[in-house]
């Protein structure tokens, strides 16, 4: 398997199919006399912005602090919690469950998005 | 008996979505100052839309993936942030342009100020992405927006010379002045918007297409295609009947909001009017949704129309912050049309870069299968990105020699 090919940028879903984000890093081991190995799937805008420029993941990290009505922190996955490795990464996590995932897009959906006449309600469909 | 349905509905939709601010725009100028001597730059742009739309739909049938989910995976983060910076930001000017023309069309039906209608049709757009379902929104849009065909009556109605129309299809005998050539670059750029491609590959994930509907995609890409811009080369030709020989050369809507009422003396103002209100809040709303799409699916955030917003919130809140924005040129004042011709030209400079990745993602097998592009799609996509890299290098130079 070609790390940087099959791993990195494919998106990550639960076991529910709800999107966790994408694989912005791949954490190695380098150990002596031995192959590196994968230890974990980074999720972090600010690994992603490190990918352009140390400066831009600086700004981001920033904005983070100063923005965010939440801690945002990266999460990590570890290679055990891949149940499936295809077009999608399927983990063995329940996002709805798991107060360390999807923290910012809760507090949205609960503060502001849930308080806005409609918010809740399944929509109108014409079918 | 279920397909033939979904293929006529999706014609319909193709025709009745077709007409927007920039189409629209591009070929009232078009007809009125050049009569049918630019019908060739939609015919052109037509062809090439038809092999794009086809191709990200039948990306979006085989993988239920869409065109940005296969370039960031494919090209990475750093790579696909440019042609996604270069998407919202086009999406976002052609989105404030929608919403000025949808205003100017209500100044028209009311008299009263374009700036005053800005925020209301904000709302409305709002309203309408928040409680409607995907489908809701693009067959409701799609029904109202076959009203555009009265433009295709007025042509029958006022009678053109047919011969002088075939003309107007061959490029043999292009103007050598930059106003001509910026028009047809506008044209292009109306006719093959990047927003389309995302927008219809989500579309065909939103509706669970799947390879049996390989075929129904093939009809609607090119059938639709094609006769909605027969709605927009039916604009060109009123334009040029009617604006054309009175000298007005529709600089802006006002001005060319007379057009339909030489064929339909006692309908023609309020059919224009509402031609170009349904047109552009359609167009808005497909805007609107399409820079949630493009966001969400790069940073790989749940998304989709037909999901209660709670449940997608952030992707709810992008589109509800990019209609925030949008009425903001209206509200200074600025001109829909003159906003239009601009992101048109921007749109252009936009093309290469989001099109590109094209030639690799549908070649991919991963996700493609056995439905990777053959020879002919192949040879017809490198065709459209050359051509669309060499009229991206010729659009801001024309934009300031031509465009005013």
């Amino acid at each position: 398997m070609d790390l940087v090919r099959d791993i990195l940028d494919v998106r990550l879903v639960d076991r529910h199919d709800q999107g966790l984000g994408r694989v912005d890093g791949i954490i190695l081991e380098v150990r002596d006399g031995t192959a590196p190995r994968m230890v974990a799937l980074e999720v972090s805008a600010v690994t992603l912005a490190r990918r352009i420029h140390p400066r831009v993941a600086r700004l981001v990290r920033w904005l983070q602090r100063k923005l965010s009505p939440v801690p945002i922190r990266r999460v990590r996955y570890s290679p055990e919690q891949c149940r499936d490795i295809g077009v999608d990464i399927e983990l063995d996590v329940v996002a709805a469950t798991d107060p360390r995932l999807l923290t910012f897009e809760k507090w949205l959906s609960r503060h502001i998005v849930q308080k806005l006449p409609g918010g809740k309600h399944e929509k109108e469909s014409t079918r | 008996m279920k397909n033939l349905k979904n293929i006529g509905l999706g014609i319909l939709t193709s025709v009745g979505a077709y007409l927007e601010v920039g189409s629209l725009g591009t070929a009232l100028q078009a007809g009125a100052q050049f009569r049918y001597q630019l019908l060739w730059a939609i015919a052109a742009g037509t062809i090439c839309l038809i092999f794009l739309i086809e191709m990200t739909g039948r990306l979006a049938a085989v993988s239920q993936h869409t065109v940005v989910d296969a370039m960031r995976k494919r090209f990475g983060f750093p790579l696909q942030c440019v042609p996604l910076l270069a998407q919202v930001v086009v999406d976002l000017l052609v989105l404030a342009s929608e919403i000025g023309g949808a205003s100017l069309a209500l100044e028209l039906a009311t008299g009263v100020s374009m700036r005053v209608w800005a925020l209301p049709v904000v709302v409305v757009c709002w309203a309408l992405l928040w409680f409607l379902t995907f489908d809701s929104i693009e067959h409701g849009v799609a029904v109202l927006g076959l009203v555009t065909l009265c433009f295709v009556v007025a042509v029958w109605t006022l009678g053109p010379s047919w011969s002088d129309v075939a003309r107007g299809l061959v490029a043999r005998r292009l103007q050598p002045s930059a106003h001509y050539a910026y028009m047809a670059v506008a044209i292009l750029g109306a006719t093959i918007s990047p927003y389309l491609l995302t927008f219809y590959s989500s579309g065909g994930v939103e509706e669970k297409w799947k390879p049996k509907d390989l075929m129904a995609n093939r009809i609607v890409a090119a059938v639709g295609t094609a006769f909605g811009s027969f709605v927009a080369m039916a604009v060109l030709i009123v334009a040029a009947l009617v604006l054309a020989p009175r000298g007005v050369k529709a600089e802006t809507y006002q001005e060319a909001a007379f057009i339909l009422t030489i064929p339909f003396p006692k309908w023609g103002h309020t059919l224009f009017w509402f031609s170009l209100f349904i047109g552009c809040v359609g167009a808005a709303l497909e805007l609107a949704l399409d820079f949630s799409y493009i966001v969400a699916q790069t940073f790989g955030w749940d998304w989709g129309e037909s999901q209660k917003p709670a449940d997608e919130a952030r992707f709810a809140m992008l589109y509800t912050v990019a209609l925030l924005a949008a009425p903001i040129p209206t509200l200074f004042g600025v001109d829909p049309l003159q906003l239009t011709m601009f992101s048109m030209a921007l749109t252009v400079v936009a093309l290469p870069i989001v099109i590109g990745p094209l030639i690799v993602v549908m070649n991919d097998k991963q996700y493609l299968k056995t439905k990777t592009n053959g020879i002919v799609t192949n040879v017809a996509v490198t065709a459209i990105v050359v051509l669309a890299f060499a009229l991206a290098l010729v659009a801001i130079p024309l934009q300031v020699m031509g465009g005013s």
